[in-house]
C-alpha cells in the first residue's frame, strides 16, 4: 500500500463490511453500516475532527457484495483530499452516488438473480442424490466467491480510486452476467429433468395428479400466490381424499 | 428442552448470517435442515425435508424485498422436528415423519415471517430515528456507531432464537400428538402429500426461469436429462 492506509486497515474495513446489513434502515439504508465500517480508519483520514464519519452518515444503498468496491474507492479519494489534491467533499459524495446505483442493479442481477439460484439448484440436485460432498462443495464455492469478491473489492477500489468509474463501464461485466445467467438456467433445466424423471417413478396414479398440481401451482404462482401456501392447503386436501378413498 | 434451546441458538446464528452478514446460504432450508439434522443425528431425514422445502421456496428467491416466508424457521423447525420425532418417539414410518416435518416447517416459515415482522419493524424504526450530535468527538462517534452495530446484530440473534425456540417446541408437541393419534388412512394421505411436494417444486423451477430470455436452455437441458436418465 502506498497511501496512509495499510493492508491491515483495509482488512478491518472489510471485516466490518461483512456485517454491513446489520444496520440496514429505511431512512438511510446502509448509511450506519458504512459509518461503522469506516470507524477503524477514521482516525487516519480525519483532519482531527468527526467530519468524515458525519459526511458518510448520509443515505447510501448498494448491493452488499459491491459495497466494498465503493468503500475502497471512497477511502482512496478521502486520502487524496487529505493529501491536498483537488478533491472536494461534494466530489466524494458524487463518486459514491454515481457508483452505488449501477452497482446495486448489477449486483442484484448477478448475485440474487444468477449466482444464488445457481448455487441453490446445484444444492438441490446434490441433495436429491444424497451426495453431501457435493452439497458441501456448493456451499464452500459460493462462500469463497462472495467473500473473495468483497475482499478484492476493498483493495481494488482503493487501488483504483477515480479510475473505478472507467473500469466498471467496460463490457466485461455483461459477459460475466451472461455466463452466470446461462449456467443458472442450464442447471435449473437439469434439476427440472431430474424431478420429472424421478416423479415418473411413482407410477401413473401419481403422475397425473402431480401434473395437474404442477399446472395449478404454476397458475397460482403467476397470480402471486406463494408456493408454500399451495403446499399447506394441499395437506388437508390429501387427507380428505385419503379418507374418501379409504 | 435442551434440544429446543440448541435449535434456537442455531437459528439465531443463521439469522445473523442472513440478515446482517454475507448470506452464506446456510440459512436456506436445504442447508439449515442438514445442519440441524446432523447435530440431532438424523441428517438424511432432515435432508429429505430440507430439499422439498427448498424446491417449494425456489420460486421466492429472486423477489427482493417481497414478503417471504422465514426460511430459517422453516428449515430449522422442519428438519429439527422430523429428526426429533424419529429419535424420541420410536416412529418407524420415515416417509410419514418427513411429511410431518415438512408441513411443520412450512407452517413455521409462514408464522415466523409474520411474528418477526413487527420486531424487525421496530428495529428498523429505531435505527431510522438515530441522530448523532455534531459535537460528538470522532472517537466517541465511532464507538457509538460500533456499539449500535453490535447491539443490532445481537437483537437479530435474540429475536430469531426465541422465535424458533417457541416454534420448535410447539411444532414438536403438535407433531408428536399427530403421529400418535393419526390412523393408517391419514398416514397414507400425508405420504401422498409428501410425494406431491415435488410437483410444487417442478412448478417453482418453471416459474423461476420461465420469464427468462434463456428459457429454451431450460427446456433443452430438462429434456436431455430426462432422456439420459431414461436410457440409463
Amino acid at each position: 500500500m502506498t497511501g496512509r492506509l495499510g493492508t491491515w486497515d483495509l482488512f478491518r474495513v472489510f471485516l466490518r463490511l461483512l456485517f454491513l446489513q446489520g444496520l440496514l434502515n429505511r431512512r438511510g439504508m446502509q448509511n450506519l453500516g458504512l459509518a461503522s465500517a469506516l470507524g477503524p480508519v477514521s482516525s487516519k483520514l480525519d483532519a482531527g475532527d468527526n467530519s468524515l464519519l458525519f459526511r458518510h452518515l448520509s443515505f447510501f444503498n448498494c448491493n452488499p457484495n459491491f459495497v466494498p468496491l465503493v468503500v475502497g474507492g471512497v477511502l482512496r479519494l478521502e486520502e487524496e483530499k487529505l493529501a491536498g489534491r483537488p478533491v472536494s467533499d461534494e466530489d466524494i459524495d458524487r463518486f459514491k452516488k454515481a457508483l452505488a446505483g449501477p452497482l446495486a442493479a448489477m449486483g442484484d442481477m448477478l448475485f440474487m438473480g444468477s449466482a444464488k439460484p445457481l448455487a441453490l439448484t446445484f444444492a438441490c440436485v446434490f441433495a436429491i442424490y444424497k451426495f453431501p460432498i457435493g452439497l458441501l462443495a456448493v456451499f464452500l464455492l459460493y462462500n469463497v466467491t462472495i467473500i473473495s469478491c468483497r475482499l478484492w473489492g476493498v483493495y481494488f477500489g482503493y487501488a483504483k480510486g477515480w479510475e473505478l468509474v472507467d473500469v466498471l463501464s467496460g463490457s466485461r461485466f455483461q459477459k460475466i452476467l451472461s455466463i452466470a445467467e446461462g449456467a443458472s438456467v442450464g442447471v435449473g433445466g437439469v434439476l427440472l429433468g431430474i424431478l420429472l424423471y424421478r416423479f415418473s417413478d411413482n407410477g401413473l396414479t401419481m403422475v397425473l395428479p402431480g401434473a395437474a398440481l404442477a399446472t395449478i401451482t404454476l397458475y397460482l404462482l403467476r397470480r402471486d400466490v406463494p408456493a408454500s401456501w399451495v403446499a399447506i392447503v394441499l395437506l388437508p386436501t390429501c387427507a380428505f381424499i385419503a379418507l374418501l378413498t379409504g | 428442552m435442551s434440544w429446543f434451546v440448541t435449535l434456537g441458538v442455531i437459528a439465531g446464528v443463521l439469522a445473523v448470517d442472513q440478515r446482517a452478514g454475507w448470506q452464506s446460504l446456510l440459512a436456506q432450508p436445504v442447508f439449515a435442515a442438514v445442519l440441524v439434522g446432523s447435530i440431532l443425528g438424523e441428517p438424511w431425514v432432515a435432508l429429505a425435508v430440507g430439499v422439498v422445502l427448498e424446491l417449494i421456496y425456489l420460486s421466492i428467491v429472486p423477489m427482493r424485498g417481497a414478503k417471504t416466508p422465514d426460511h430459517i424457521a422453516a428449515g430449522v423447525v422442519g428438519g429439527g422436528t422430523a429428526s426429533l420425532l424419529l429419535r424420541h418417539t420410536g416412529e418407524s414410518r420415515i416417509a410419514f415423519v418427513c411429511a410431518v416435518g415438512l408441513f411443520l416447517g412450512l407452517v413455521a416459515g409462514e408464522l415466523g415471517a409474520r411474528l418477526a415482522l413487527p420486531m424487525f419493524g421496530l428495529q428498523n424504526r429505531f435505527l431510522s430515528s438515530v441522530e448523532f450530535s455534531p459535537d460528538t468527538g470522532r472517537r466517541r462517534l465511532a464507538r457509538r456507531v460500533f456499539l449500535l452495530h453490535v447491539s443490532s446484530v445481537g437483537f437479530i440473534f435474540m429475536v430469531e432464537s426465541l422465535l424458533v425456540l417457541a416454534l420448535c417446541a410447539g411444532g414438536y408437541y403438535v407433531g408428536e400428538r399427530f403421529t400418535r393419534l393419526v390412523d393408517g388412512t391419514l398416514v397414507q394421505g400425508a405420504m401422498w402429500w409428501g410425494s406431491l411436494g415435488t410437483a410444487i417444486g417442478v412448478a417453482s423451477i418453471i416459474h423461476l426461469f420461465w420469464q427468462h430470455r434463456l428459457r429454451r436452455v431450460l427446456i433443452v437441458c430438462a429434456l436431455l436429462v430426462v432422456i439420459v436418465l431414461w436410457l440409463m
